[in-house]
């Protein structure tokens, strides 16, 4: 499983990319995790607003930045 | 069925806790001065005449105004937003001439969602679905210009004519600099790869998913979030404010930053460009600089420019912006403001 993280930097991009740490921690994943700031990428993901996960290229959700436990969630439900 | 009694009650459990605390809210709200006059005057005995009681109820009294507004304020909004997606608004602008859809852009950066480090994505979003430039940037402006932050604090420094000013002002310079931006034809001083993207049409919509509960967690979130990254700059610049209130001169302003000075607006414009996230503490400090003489057009422009002309802002839209469009930007924004400063200064 790849994690993408698509952001600028920001609090919320930076909350984001702890949270999804923690949460690929706490199920033992052993997903690879990248963070993109760079605008063009982002912009063939069609988002709006940072920050944004993808996961194996697709865009999973984009302008939130959920819970780890949600994010543990998502990520059990993408075969971490 | 038990889920739905379920529902019904947790439902029923929601809406008597927000009414709580709404009514929480709305005592600590009246209370707040009595609540400090006491304890400043009566319990710790600070003489009300004197520079340091003045000084020491200033700072409690403001800072626990400022922040019940802004609490109330960003939860009310951020409910209010939590219908609005950028993705909706883009589909909404799609297809206006200039004009409109300066009006509407303008209009619609009042009510959605935005954070600076999103101007980047949503100006190639808006630009690549065929928006105009010029409403693209009416956009830009208005968003951040009238939030909720910065109208709140000018109705709780100034009262709500300045704050209706400030709103009505700041959509008249979106939308005016934004149709003069888009007149002069800068498509040419946009970074390329911007138009070369292609963007589909159809909104991903998560908002409807989303429930009242949602919609108050988000609130919550939301006030915790900007309380949790302003609060120092508050405390100095309310801090700095009780100092002036209390010790500097009545008439300090009057003297050199008065309405009559014409150098005081352009340097406040100047002065606001650094500033961004600071601008809830630059705001208590204006207002006890306003209180003593500094004039109310140079204030609004002030702000204005705190906000509109954000630095890190700029610095953002650069990776879009060619530097003679974003300068060409500024030079624009920058004039509405300085207009609306003058003639503030010479009709209030």
């Amino acid at each position: 499983m790849k994690v993408t993280i698509l952001g600028s930097g920001c609090p919320s991009c930076k909350a984001l990319t702890v949270r999804v740490h923690e949460a690929l921690e706490r199920l033992d994943s052993s997903a690879d995790v990248e963070f993109v700031d760079d605008y063009a990428v982002m912009a063939q993901y069609r988002i709006m607003s940072t920050p944004a996960l993808v996961i194996d290229d697709r865009l999973i959700f984009n302008g939130m930045v959920p819970k780890t436990e949600s994010l543990m969630e998502l990520f059990e439900a993408h075969g971490a | 069925m038990t889920t739905k009694v379920g529902t019904t009650t947790a439902n029923r459990s929601l809406w008597t806790r927000a009414g709580l605390a709404a009514t929480t809210w709305i005592a600590l709200y009246q209370l707040n001065e009595s609540f400090w006059d006491w304890v400043v005057f009566t319990g710790a005995h600070l003489d009300p005449a004197s520079r340091l009681g003045q000084a020491v109820h200033f700072f409690a009294y403001d800072t626990t105004k400022i922040l019940l507004l802004l609490s109330g304020i960003i939860f009310l909004v951020a409910i209010l937003r939590s219908f609005t997606t950028l993705e909706r608004t883009r589909a909404l602008l799609g297809g206006r001439r200039e004009g409109i859809g300066n009006i509407a852009a303008a209009g619609l950066g009042v009510v959605t969602p935005f954070c600076s480090c999103s101007a980047v994505p949503a100006f190639i979003g808006f630009v690549a679905a065929g928006i105009p430039l010029g409403v693209t940037l009416s956009f830009l402006i208005a968003s951040p210009m009238v939030n909720e932050v910065a109208v709140v604090l000018m109705y709780g420094l100034f009262g709500w004519k300045v704050a209706a000013l400030y709103i009505g002002f700041g959509l008249l310079i979106a939308i005016v600099a934004g149709n003069v931006l888009g007149r002069l034809g800068l498509e040419k001083w946009v970074e390329p790869f911007v138009y070369e993207i292609h963007m589909g049409n159809q909104p991903v919509d998560e908002t409807a998913k989303l429930t009242w509960s949602d919609r108050f967690a988000i609130g919550r979130a939301e006030v915790c979030s900007i309380v949790r990254s302003i609060w120092p700059y508050l405390l100095v610049g309310i801090g700095i404010g009780a100092v002036i209130h209390g010790w500097a001169p009545q008439d300090l302003f009057a003297r050199w930053a008065g309405p009559d000075n014409p150098l005081a607006v352009p340097i406040a414009v100047l002065i606001g460009i650094p500033l961004y996230s600071n601008a809830a503490g630059a705001l208590p400090l204006v207002q006890a600089l306003a209180e003593k003489g500094l004039a109310m057009g140079t204030v609004l422009a002030f702000m204005m420019s705190i906000v509109a002309l954000s630095l890190p802002e700029m610095v953002l839209l650069r990776k879009v912006l060619k530097p003679k469009l974003l300068a060409t930007f500024v030079a624009v924004v920058g004039s509405g403001i300085l207009m609306v400063g003058y003639l503030f200064n010479a009709i209030l």
